[in-house]
């Protein structure tokens, strides 16, 4: 891939946004294109104009059925932030999976910034919302989520009375849903052991209870034993279960290995007769094999549950946010807000589309947004040609070949390619869906290119994007001079250190205007330009943009002594980028409620 | 790793040659490359296929017999389970994994206990029972299904083209 140097002369320590040089936005929270990017974020040292002539990039990267990894993104004025997750966190298995009822708090003087919960800063502003639910989640690591899920089996563990390995098979199958595993128990529970694989298909059904006298698996040292798998004729140790089906540790070691990563229960080499945890352990001479499947058991249990849980996006966070009502979540859809959530890594992000806090833009503006910002190249078309997006996760999938029976990697969903029904009544009508529905992908296509004039327009609104990207960039810069100051004030003027935070403070809040700052400028991009709200909200951003700049100046004092004297002001000017942003906020999402802005 | 595969693709080679199954013949295209194999297989008698002699290229991963080789038929036969392109689409090939609709057992998926020699006679046992639940090629479908005069006529042609004529 091309890439160009960053143009020197925009670039020397100027604040001001419409002079700093440009970058690509959120090349990085990609969660479409989870294999790409490294390259985006290459290509964001590209100038603006030659990325949007679309000559410098020819990006012809493949999505096969991907499922949607936890995405990486690395703003980088978040990274300082990062430390490990605590394992310590107490487990209180009912807060994480009951209902809760109290949820629906329809409180009138509800802040829209309440909706931020970490964020405290902003809890003495009140914007009538008129019943935004608030936000209820969990922030989780995958062994939190495993041990509660364990937790789990020991409470149903009276009711099956079998034992906890064959409980975790059931919960497997299931996919940790213990509501359908007992409703089935309770119908046609020698049908589920036979099809979970906790006995064998023709040795009756009684071999998988408790303490089993039949259970007979353990290492055998046999003499030239001939294995049916590798043909080897050697001494060797063998591992059979009931089913006896015997093959030599060799090769079920390789086999399991290879399993381990896809989350599913392991069976016999041989029949559908299922290796238990402990059996993988006795396999594989050690303890950690069964807790790698175990965790890919969970980590697939929570994509294909990817309403309640998501992955942190930021790269190597290793949280899960949970929420316990998803039912409310289209009640912020519908109001034009979105469920900011932060991870214990204090790593902010929207939960429905995984990208940095976005408002005043709503997940719709930003996703077309990012999607036209991704225009540089024939990219946006070939995602478009060539890909569809699972009806139900809405990752994009490529068909690389294969029949029409599509089965997302990422939710496990199934559907028709053709027709983007469900596959289930398709089962044995294959020849109902051969008609090729082709115009609505041209009809995309003839819209998303060749219009000179958007372009134009929207080329204006992608730069000052930009800028203000880069600009959070330096501000980050900035944050570790203030951290410096901060250290000074106390060592300088024997300050205690609670009186040096108006400055971390301030930074927070500089950082939070400059994004939401940026986010409006994907709304104004998209809004009517002739209305009048659209006239007002740009002198909302004007404004905004007005106390960033002044803010950020202040910030880059270095003077311990001017610093403390100006501590008034700084109160002042961090009040007043508050005022701002909430003005900007409630402004944006005026626009979006009446619908002058909308995603074309 | 490829070395297991190699070694229990010789096992399997020996095994082939010292007892071969009926109609069946299968060897590695060159010596140099165990991993590609040429096979004839024969129609089985009373079926359109009867008679003639289809060739087909196994193409075995380097995690075999971890994972299921892929077979094609060269050239490509008119058969509701044989894609356009030749591939093969049975259950014996397709490696197993959580199948929620159950559409296929799993003791017919594919498992490191299962062979070449097994792949091939279920070629066989396809040639003469297809399977057009799940069909690869639709329109071979509808005329096995719909019009199975035509299909057979084609299928005659499709045998003489293998025999040369």
């Amino acid at each position: 891939m091309k890439k160009d140097p960053i143009d020197a002369t925009g670039t020397n320590g100027s604040r001001s946004f419409n002079r700093d040089i440009a970058e690509i936005p959120l090349a990085n929270s990609d969660h479409t294109i989870p294999k790409n990017n490294n390259a985006l974020r290459n290509n964001s040292n590209q100038s603006n104009l030659s990325t949007l002539s679309g000559k410098s990039s020819n990006n012809p990267f493949r999505i096969k059925l991907e499922l949607q990894q936890p995405t990486p993104f690395t703003p980088d004025n978040l990274a300082e932030e990062q430390e490990e997750p605590d394992s310590d966190f107490e487990i209180d298995e009912d807060e994480l999976f009951s209902d809760d009822d109290d949820i629906f708090i329809n409180n009138l003087d509800q802040s829209f910034n309440d909706l931020n919960i970490s964020t405290s800063l902003n809890d003495n502003k009140i914007i009538n919302e008129g019943g935004v639910p608030n936000l209820k989640y969990d922030c989780l690591t995958t062994n939190e989520l495993y041990d509660r899920m364990l937790l789990r089996v020991e409470k149903i563990k009276p009711i099956l009375d079998i034992s906890k390995d064959d409980i975790i098979l059931l919960m497997q199958r299931y996919n940790w849903n213990e509501e359908k595993l007992l409703e089935s128990w309770a119908d046609q529970r020698e049908h589920i052991i036979e099809d979970v694989g906790l006995s064998s298909n023709n040795d009756g059904t009684n071999k998988f209870k408790n303490n089993n006298p039949f259970r007979d698996n353990s290492l055998q040292s046999r003499e030239n034993y001939l294995c049916p798998i590798c043909y080897e004729e050697k001494d060797c140790t063998t591992f059979k279960l009931e089913c006896n089906h015997e093959f030599c540790t060799d090769c079920y070691q390789r086999y399991i290995k290879n399993k381990l990563s896809d989350g599913n229960i392991i069976t016999c080499m041989s029949c559908s007769l299922a290796l238990k945890n402990n059996d993988i352990d006795i396999i594989m001479g050690n303890n950690d094999s069964s807790n790698i499947l175990m965790n890919s058991s969970i980590k697939s249990f929570i994509q294909k549950n990817n309403k309640a849980f998501k992955w942190c996006p930021y790269t190597d966070c290793q949280c899960i946010i949970h929420f316990k009502d998803t039912l409310y979540l289209s009640e912020f859809k519908r109001l034009h807000c979105s469920p900011f959530v932060t991870c214990k890594n204090s790593h902010k992000f929207c939960f429905s589309c995984g990208f940095e806090s976005h408002s005043p833009a709503d997940c719709d503006i930003t996703n077309a947004w990012v999607k036209k910002t991704r225009n540089e190249s024939d990219y946006l078309n070939w995602v478009l040609s060539n890909t569809k997006e699972c009806p139900k996760c809405n990752v994009n999938i490529e068909k690389n070949g294969g029949c029409n029976h599509m089965k997302c990697s990422s939710c496990k969903y199934e559907f028709c390619w053709i027709c983007d029904g469900p596959w289930a009544p398709h089962g044995t009508s294959y020849y109902e869906c051969t008609q090729y529905k082709n115009e609505k992908d041209k009809d995309k296509d003839s819209n998303s290119s060749n219009d000179d004039k958007k372009l134009k327009k929207f080329t204006f609104y992608y730069r000052i994007f930009n800028e203000h990207e880069m600009s959070a960039k330096l501000d980050w810069k900035l944050g570790q001079t203030v951290s410096q100051n901060v250290y000074q004030l106390q060592e300088k003027l024997g300050l205690s250190w609670i009186e040096g935070q108006f400055l971390t403070d301030s930074l927070k809040v500089l950082n939070e205007g400059r994004t939401a700052l940026k986010w409006s400028f994907a709304v104004a991009y998209y809004s009517d330009q002739s209305h009048n709200l659209t006239k007002i909200f740009m002198d909302n951003q004007a404004l905004l943009s007005h106390a960033v700049e002044s803010l950020s100046e202040m910030l880059t004092e270095k003077n311990p002594k001017i610093l403390m004297e100006k501590k008034n002001e700084f109160f002042n000017k961090t009040g007043y980028v508050e005022n701002r942003k909430h003005a900007l906020l409630e402004c944006g999402r005026d626009l979006l409620c009446k619908g002058i802005c909308k995603p074309k | 790793m490829s070395r297991t595969a190699q070694k229990r693709l010789l096992k399997e080679l020996q095994q082939l040659t010292r007892d071969p199954p009926p109609g069946i013949i299968a060897a590695p295209k060159t010596e140099s490359d165990l991993f590609t194999w040429d096979c004839l297989v024969a129609g089985p008698p009373d079926t359109p296929y009867a008679g003639g002699l289809f060739n087909c290229q196994l193409q075995f991963p380097t995690d075999y017999p971890l994972s299921p080789p892929t077979l094609t038929f060269t050239p490509s036969i008119l058969h509701p389970n044989v894609y356009p392109n030749g591939e093969v689409c049975i259950s014996i090939l397709h490696a197993p994994g959580s199948d929620p609709n159950m559409y296929e057992l799993p003791e017919e998926r594919w498992s490191p206990v299962q062979s070449v020699e097994k792949i091939l006679l279920s070629v066989v046992s396809m040639l003469s029972e297809p399977n057009v639940e799940s069909g690869a090629n639709i329109d071979a479908c509808i005329l096995w299904r719909d019009h199975r005069d035509d299909f057979n006529k084609k299928v005659k042609r499709d045998v003489l083209k293998s025999l040369g004529f």
